[in-house]
């Protein structure tokens, strides 16, 4: 692999140059966008801690997705992408670009708008609407699992971005969609394996319904028991947490993260392997 | 500088060398504009001003210092007139003779007619 | 320098655009790469800078598999495209923020060649023509010292004067260990800078030869009327009687019509590929 660091900083200041008036109008228009949608959140309800937490993560996933998917962009246009691809950079330095903007560059940018934009809307609810809501800071443990999330999908967004060459943010849109709709069923399956699988005969019980949901990949499992009153009717039964030993967690955890590693190699593979 | 279409590059830039020597624009035991700077001038590729040169070298009438380029030789007056001459005699003549010849002129006709001609030259 | 030996390309599989193609191109020469549109000269130019990947067959460009694209190969070669974008900005950010790349980047004749062109310094690139740009493109292009310069298409949408300025900047730059490739159909506009022809036709390189020993196997006249002249190969009608390529029997040296020659081998292969294969 060839990387040399000069010409790594060479190619994010020509990214950033190269870009800075759709940068600059992008930043304004998110600002924009987040604010009419805070604006209409306190109209229709009360913008409280929660909306403020569910929007700083929506919104951080959802406008990093518009971002990463435009990184590339000299790469699709045909009159630029001569030029970018003989521009005497590797395949290496130009993903590390990338990463560097999609998931440390961008997400620090997009705080320092978002934080402003909530502390001005919580003002003002403060001093026309006259209610006072508890003022969200992106340090709990939703702002990380959002950021941790943000890696993964920036990361696929990268990857469709190079793939795709027309209408790259509907497709990797698409693509990150179904991948997690796909997660979802493999885990839910899997997760009804393991336990069926070990079950006992005291857990087992005839008319009772159980439900899984909301299981991380792997890491840990919600489980709802219900009994049968009658039919198609059931008492809300017992709520189960089914959580990995820690020793057993971490190897779990580390699968994501490598599931992210083979994302990046196959995002430097392809713009290695791109031609005209 | 117009090329014409039916002679070689290389020849018709050797010939603008003689004609600027000739002329007295570039003297002898002067320096030849590089080949670079002839290219650029004639915008013309620098092999074949290269190969101009060489080919004058041939002739002698310029020679090369080594690291310094290329001189006008001393005797390169007489030597361009001698190859010309040569040349008129041997391509220009011969077509001169025959339209003479188509069109019935007689050499004692034209014989007053170059005495005019050269006496016109003197006094310009 | 460039060695493409037994190249075959194709976008799209059983529809050949470069069909078993070698050449061996030497530095210090510019080459003049001729051919009808869609001949497969921007194809080949492409495959030699890495753009495009062969199928099969075996390419070495100053040292370097072109189809890995290393830093250090593409600093030693570039590709003037015939289409272009300029970003928006002025010249001297464009230089500050490309010229990085290129670390044999010679400044001082960038901005020698773009006296020549008469762009005015320290412009806004998109408040110059596309001419203009195309011609501080040619300047950048040239002030990289790259060993390997492939232009596609330079003198079009160049007006008559950019043309002679043209010349001057190729006349005045080419390095002896330096190659340069000019793929062209307007012929002549350069044919006075070009060392040697190479000529493709229907996916296949036909001839590459130096002008030099064209003229020796050919002869190119201007007679009243065809008796004139012996072993006449290809005639075009012209004002005044004929231009007419011939086979060179009296070791004449006459002036390489590069357009003509174009012609005639296109027409007249047959009779003429043969005389060079001697």
């Amino acid at each position: 692999m060839n990387f040399s660091f000069n010409r790594f900083g060479y190619l994010l200041k020509l990214q950033l140059a190269v870009n800075r008036k759709l940068y600059l109008l992008g930043i304004a228009s998110i600002a924009g966008i987040l604010l009419g949608f805070m604006f209409f959140l306190s109209y229709v309800s009360e913008f409280g801690y929660e909306s403020q937490e569910f929007v700083f993560a929506t919104g951080l996933i959802l406008s990093s997705a518009v971002f990463s998917s435009t990184i590339f962009r000299q790469f699709a246009r045909t009159d630029d992408r001569i030029m970018a691809m003989m521009l005497p950079a590797s395949a290496a330095e130009r993903l590390a670009v990338a990463l560097l903007l999609a998931i440390v560059f961008y997400p620090f940018v997009f705080i320092l708008i978002c934080i402003p934009c909530t502390l001005l809307v919580n003002y003002i609810n403060l001093h026309w609407n006259r209610y006072e809501s508890g003022f969200y800071l992106p340090v709990n443990a939703t702002a990380l699992y959002a950021f941790l999330l943000n890696i993964c999908i920036q990361s696929l967004v990268l990857l469709g971005a190079i793939w795709f060459r027309r209408h790259v943010f509907v497709k990797s849109a698409v693509a990150v969609c179904l991948l997690v709709f796909a997660v979802v069923l493999v885990n839910n399956g899997s997760a009804r394996t393991m336990i069926n699988k070990s079950r006992t005969a005291e857990f087992y019980q005839r008319d009772t319904l159980y439900n899984f949901d909301s299981a991380v990949p792997y890491y840990s499992i919600n489980l709802q028991a219900h009994t049968k009153v009658a039919d198609g009717m059931y008492n809300i039964g017992h709520y189960y947490h089914v959580a990995l030993r820690p020793a057993v967690q971490i190897p779990f955890l580390l699968i994501p993260a490598l599931i992210l590693v083979l994302l990046w190699c196959v995002t430097w593979m392809k713009i290695r392997e791109q031609q005209l | 500088m117009e090329f014409n279409h039916t002679q070689a590059i290389y020849l018709q830039i050797a010939d603008f060398v003689c004609d600027q020597v000739q002329l007295q624009h570039w003297l002898p035991e002067g320096k030849v504009p590089s080949v670079r700077e002839l290219a650029v001038t004639l915008e013309v590729n620098p092999n074949t001003i290269m190969r101009s040169y060489e080919f004058l070298q041939q002739q002698g009438i310029i020679y090369t210092k080594r690291g310094m380029g290329y001189f006008v030789s001393a005797d390169a007056i007489k030597k361009i007139t001698a190859m010309r001459k040569e040349q008129f005699v041997q391509e220009e003549l011969p077509q001169f003779f025959r339209r003479m010849f188509l069109l019935g002129i007689e050499l004692d006709e034209l014989k007053g007619r170059y005495e005019k001609y050269k006496q016109r030259q003197i006094k310009a | 320098m460039i060695s493409l030996q037994h190249l075959h390309f194709s976008y799209r599989k059983g529809r050949p655009v470069l069909d078993d193609v070698s050449l061996s191109l030497r530095p210090g020469r510019i080459y003049g790469l001729l051919g009808r549109n869609g001949a497969g000269k921007s194809s080949l130019l492409y495959n030699i800078c890495g753009l495009l990947f062969p199928q099969s067959g075996k390419s070495e460009v100053i040292g370097f598999d072109p189809s890995k694209r290393e830093p250090s190969f593409l600093q030693q070669i570039y590709l003037l495209p015939e289409v272009f974008r300029l970003p928006d900005m002025d010249i001297a950010q464009y230089l500050q923020l490309f010229t990085p790349f290129y670390p044999a980047f010679d400044h001082s004749g960038f901005h020698q060649y773009l006296e020549v062109f008469e762009i005015p310094r320290n412009h806004q690139l998109s408040a110059l023509s596309h001419g203009q740009q195309k011609k501080v493109l040619i300047a950048f292009a040239i002030a990289t010292r790259a060993k390997v310069l492939l232009m596609d298409e330079p003198t079009n949408g160049l007006d008559i004067p950019s043309k002679h300025q043209f010349r001057k900047v190729i006349a005045g730059s080419l390095a002896e260990d330096q190659c340069m490739i000019i793929s062209t159909h307007q012929v002549k506009d350069l044919d006075s800078l070009i060392d040697e022809v190479i000529i493709m036709d229907g996916t296949h390189v036909i001839l590459q030869e130096p002008v030099t020993r064209i003229t020796e196997k050919l002869s190119f006249r201007h007679v009243m009327s065809l008796e004139e002249t012996e072993a006449p190969l290809y005639t075009e009608g012209a004002l005044k009687g004929y231009a007419v390529v011939a086979v060179n029997r009296r070791q004449e040296h006459s002036r390489l019509d590069m357009e003509m020659f174009f012609n005639a081998v296109l027409l007249e292969k047959k009779s003429i590929l043969p005389l060079f294969k001697q």
